[in-house]
């Protein structure tokens, strides 16, 4: 290949993958015409206290349970329950621990430290969600609710 | 015959001893200023035995292990409560600085090897080791005389099929130069096994000669330096540098005399190879200018 | 200390069909030096394994030999180790450590010295060699002449009563052996040692003997002093396989018919050269005469301001040399150990790349040569260890490995004398043996350019002949030979050109005879010789010995 026809095929992957992006970023933003609110809480309740927590962690958890109280959020776009948790926590710089769509932590409070099986779920509107966090779409007026919880309840319970 | 000073110069127990346990305490270390202590230590003494070779390793091998450590750790690890920034998890304090500490004690191992490569050379390993295991050391005296003639050897044999219209790249080639190296190799050990055996080689026990006597300085520095050990093991197991890193770092004020005096012991241990031999130097110096 | 003793020994290996010794008799007195000598072939090697009872062959034996009164079979296994030592060819391979203050103590470590005990000895061999200075040093970077002499301490440390050397100076340069003898004849001499040992090159060592053992296919063909044997070979010397071996000045009293004691050494040489010329008219010193002028001719080879180095902090063992070759001659570049040709040669067939300066074969820089075209038909190299080429299980599988059809293979392998060892392994070979075959491979890439180092390591006297004569019909065919060697000998009679590798430079290339009558010392034993007489550039014992026979004087 010759030097020009070189430049020249590099310029053409340039535009194309400068196209190909900006559709992509149009896609995503795809904003909602009718924005609207949801709540957003996390608490800790059953580890309160808990004889199994080292005494470091212990110390760290509030003593009402309450991570996060009802938060009000203003939802513009399509917004997974993992998404909403992360963007959230990270504003009121609480620390958590996310790996593969799945919580392992908040406020440095770890699943199984209470009990094997111990950890964090989520609640829509009272009852306990049946996807995964980073699968679901918040949808208006949603309450939800991150929970710690000592074992994992029923679903649909 | 003997060149250098400090644990270069003393019985080799002595010098094994002290790599032994520095070695040993420093890699089950869990406390970063321990870690920063040996790793210091070690550091240090490198680069008094091997000056600018030092700088280089430390450039090229212990420092990216303790950056790699470091970032590894940051980056997985998202327990503790200084949280610094976020990238997609938060990036805490005490993640950074347990992977510092992981980083520090790895690279404080990997420098206290090669030190122990400058102090202990394979000729005075054998000759600590050689009359417990006598053929092992011998069979690592050989190795160390055939590595350097092998690789000699494999330059040539590439160099040699290059000539004759057979060199040229590819595995197929290289195992080939490889094998004409080995039966080379193989067939010139039975003639080395002829000259052994014409000197007597296999007739008796082999009683390996060790040239060097216990002088009571060698016994004053090996019974230092053993005390030393006992009681950091002691100490270590006892709990004294013990850590914990999350969710979140010990207070300052949490330490004990006891604790303050282990750190102390194991800081003096670390650098007792750098004051020996610096030691020795000054005195080697002034000794000099008094005649 | 007692006499060894041979009587009517014959030997077949295990399964052979003939015996490859028969019915030896003769014996090595206390104290003495014996001297065994024959072509490749001739049982030598076989007979002096038998002294070591370690090394004794395994086979079909009748006949005695013994040490004092006993047979050396039955000798209890630590006096054998303690009273024979044993020094081999290859330098390398009996080194058993790394270092040479371990190699001293190792036979002594293994016979159960006490460590004050180990510890004189070794202090006195170190003293008694003058070892001092390379003792603490890795062994790996002595040159052969030291190692072999580490071999010789090492095996001294035990001080035996008797010492057996394979061919001990077979891969040393000229000056190395000339030291190992030294050393050799010292520890005879002044110690009292009985010494066996056998040898190709016997210039250097010939004359020392006491005794000396002509073997001829596995039979005694001539036993005596030096001087005995000498005189009685030269008078037929068509007969005798090892002529060309024995000293030139043995030889040329042959040629000339002295009467009286055959000279053996330079110095008696020189004497008789003297003596028999005093006896005829006033000699004037010959002119050398003027190379003959050739027409000018492409180069085939020519190295412009070359420099190179293995390491980069290390020493430029190219300094800027310059060098030019022509095809249709045989050049040979001379030099001591480490004093560059190897590394010339390396350059010259590209694997040795420098950093400075131009390489041209056949008047085309070497770096046009893409992707191995320069193997193909250009350029061949035989390497200084002949094993680095072999990588099948027979000789025969060597040479067709080369390419080439059956009838080629053949007709080298007649030429170079080795069709009968085809079927073997080529590890299986002696040194001289792998030579041989190595250089039938190279012989086989029919290339215009060969480079050949050392090619003459292990070959006995007669085989160089051949040899000559192969190199003779390959530079009449218009191909270049570069030879790099330290055989004087050989260069002084088959080069037409040589040169010397000296501080990384390449002396420029000088017609031989012009070569060696301009040199004093590095020259052929003859020449030195004949330089009794002022005949500075003779080369050749017939030479020399025509002058002497015609009288000629004048140029």
């Amino acid at each position: 290949m010759s030097k020009t026809a070189a430049k020249k095929f590099i310029a053409l992957c340039a535009v194309t993958a400068a196209l190909t992006a900006a559709v992509f970023f149009a896609a995503c933003e795809s904003e909602y015409e009718h924005p609207f609110s949801v709540t957003l809480s996390v608490t800790c309740t059953a580890a309160v206290g808990h004889a199994d927590l080292p005494e470091t962690v212990r110390a760290l958890l509030p003593a009402d349970g309450v991570i996060l109280s009802d938060e009000s959020i203003e939802i513009t776009k399509k917004t997974s329950v993992l998404t909403l948790l992360r963007e959230n926590l990270q504003q009121q710089r609480i620390q958590f621990d996310i790996s593969g769509g799945y919580v392992r932590a908040i406020n440095n409070l770890y699943e199984k430290q209470c009990g094997p099986f111990s950890g964090w779920v989520y609640y829509i509107n009272g009852s306990l969600a049946s996807s995964g966090a980073s699968s679901y779409a918040v949808r208006a007026d949603d309450v939800i609710e991150w929970r710690y919880v000592l074992s994992a309840p029923e679903f649909g319970a | 015959m003997n060149s250098g000073f400090g644990l270069q110069r003393y019985h080799a127990a002595a010098a094994f001893m002290f790599f032994a346990a520095v070695i040993i305490l420093t890699a089950v270390t869990v406390h970063p200023a321990y870690a920063a202590v040996s790793l210091i230590g070690a550091f240090f003494y490198c680069i008094i035995l091997k000056k600018g070779a030092a700088v280089k390793f430390f450039l090229l091998f212990a420092l990216p292990v303790i950056i790699l450590f470091t970032l590894v750790n940051a980056l997985s690890v998202s327990s503790g409560v200084t949280i610094l920034f976020y990238l997609y998890n938060p990036v805490t304090l005490e993640s950074i600085i347990n992977g510092l500490t992981l980083g520090g004690v790895i690279a404080a191992v990997l420098l206290w090897f090669y030190a122990y490569g400058a102090v202990i050379s394979p000729h005075r390993f054998l000759g600590l080791f050689g009359r417990v295991l006598p053929k092992t050391a011998l069979v690592l005296t050989m190795s160390a005389g055939l590595f350097p003639r092998y690789k000699r050897r494999l330059k040539e044999v590439k160099r040699a099929q290059i000539l004759i219209g057979k060199g040229g790249g590819g595995i197929k080639k290289g195992y080939r130069n490889l094998a004409a190296l080995l039966s080379w190799s193989l067939c010139d050990g039975l003639e080395t096994a002829a000259s052994m055996r014409a000197r007597g080689y296999g007739l008796k026990t082999r009683k390996p000669l060790t040239f060097k006597k216990m002088r009571a300085s060698d016994i004053a520095v090996l019974s230092i330096l053993t005390a030393f050990a006992a009681f950091l093991t002691a100490a270590f197991i006892a709990g004294a540098a013990s850590f914990t890193f999350y969710p979140s770092l010990p207070p300052s004020a949490d330490y004990s005399l006891f604790a303050a005096a282990v750190f102390a012991a194991f800081a003096l241990f670390c650098l007792l190879p750098v004051i020996l031999h610096t030691e020795e130097v000054l005195r080697w110096r002034t000794s000099l200018l008094k005649i | 200390m007692a006499d060894i003793v041979v009587k009517n020994l014959s030997f077949a290996y295990a399964g052979a069909a003939q015996n490859a010794l028969h019915n030896i008799s003769f014996t090595a007195a206390e104290g003495t030096l014996t001297l065994l000598c024959g072509a490749t072939g001739s049982g030598k090697s076989t007979l002096l394994r038998h002294f070591v009872k370690e090394l004794t062959p395994h086979g079909k034996r009748t006949g005695t030999l013994r040490y004092g009164d006993t047979e050396i079979v039955q000798l209890e296994p630590l006096k054998a180790a303690q009273k024979f030592g044993l020094v081999m060819q290859n330098p390398d391979n009996q080194i058993v450590t790394d270092n040479v203050f371990s190699e001293l103590f190792f036979g002594l470590e293994n016979l159960g010295f006490s460590a004050a005990e180990a510890h004189r000895r070794v202090a006195e061999t170190v003293g008694f060699f003058g070892m001092e200075s390379y003792l603490h040093k890795a062994i790996d970077s002595l040159s052969g002449g030291q190692k072999q002499l580490v071999n010789l301490a090492a095996a001294l440390a035990l001080r035996p009563e008797v010492l057996i050397l394979d061919e001990p100076t077979a891969q040393l340069d000229p000056v190395a052996s000339a030291d190992f003898i030294a050393a050799l004849l010292r520890i005879n001499r002044e110690l009292g040692v009985t010494v066996i040992l056998c040898e190709h090159r016997l210039e250097q060592i010939f004359a020392h003997a006491d005794q000396v053992v002509l073997l001829d296919k596995g039979q005694i063909a001539a036993l005596g002093t030096p001087r005995e044997l000498a005189a009685e070979l030269m008078r037929e010397p068509q007969l005798n396989k090892m002529y060309p071996a024995f000293p030139a000045a043995a030889r040329l009293f042959g040629a000339v018919g002295g009467k009286g004691e055959c000279p053996l050494s330079v110095r008696e040489g020189r004497a008789f050269v003297q003596a028999f010329v005093k006896s005829g008219a006033e000699i004037h010193s010959a002119i050398p005469p003027k190379p003959a002028t050739t027409p000018p001719q492409k180069p085939s080879v020519r190295l412009k301001n070359v420099y190179f180095r293995y390491e980069s902090k290390g020493l430029d063992i190219l300094n800027g040399a310059d060098f030019t070759v022509y095809p249709g001659e045989i050049t040979c570049i001379l030099g001591g150990n480490g004093s560059g040709k190897s590394t010339a040669l390396g350059v010259m067939g590209g694997v040795n790349c420098p950093h400075i300066g131009k390489i041209e074969i056949l008047e085309k820089n070497i770096k046009a040569y893409k992707g191995g075209s320069l193997y193909k038909g250009i350029l061949a190299g035989l390497p200084q260890n002949p094993e680095t080429l072999f990588t099948r299980e027979t000789a025969r599988l060597e040479l067709e490995e080369m390419g080439g059809d059956t009838s080629e293979t053949q007709r080298i392998a007649q030429l170079l004398e080795i069709s009968d060892l085809l079927p073997m392994h080529p590890l299986d070979l002696s040194g001289g043996e792998r030579q041989k075959l190595a250089f039938a491979k190279v012989l086989l890439c029919n290339a215009q350019i060969y480079l050949l180092d050392e090619p003459l390591k292990g070959l006995d006297s007669r085989y160089k002949q051949v040899f000559g004569a192969v190199l003779k019909q390959l530079k009449d065919a218009g191909k270049t030979l570069i030879l790099a060697t330290h055989d004087i000998e050989f260069a002084a009679l088959n080069a037409d050109k040589c040169c010397i590798c000296f501080n990384g430079e390449l002396s420029a290339p000088l017609a031989a005879k012009e070569f060696f009558a301009g040199n004093y010392f590095y020259t052929p034993a003859i020449n030195r010789i004949a330089r009794a007489a002022g005949f500075n550039e003779v080369l050749s014992v017939e030479e020399l010995a025509a002058k002497l026979r015609r009288k000629e004087f004048t140029v």
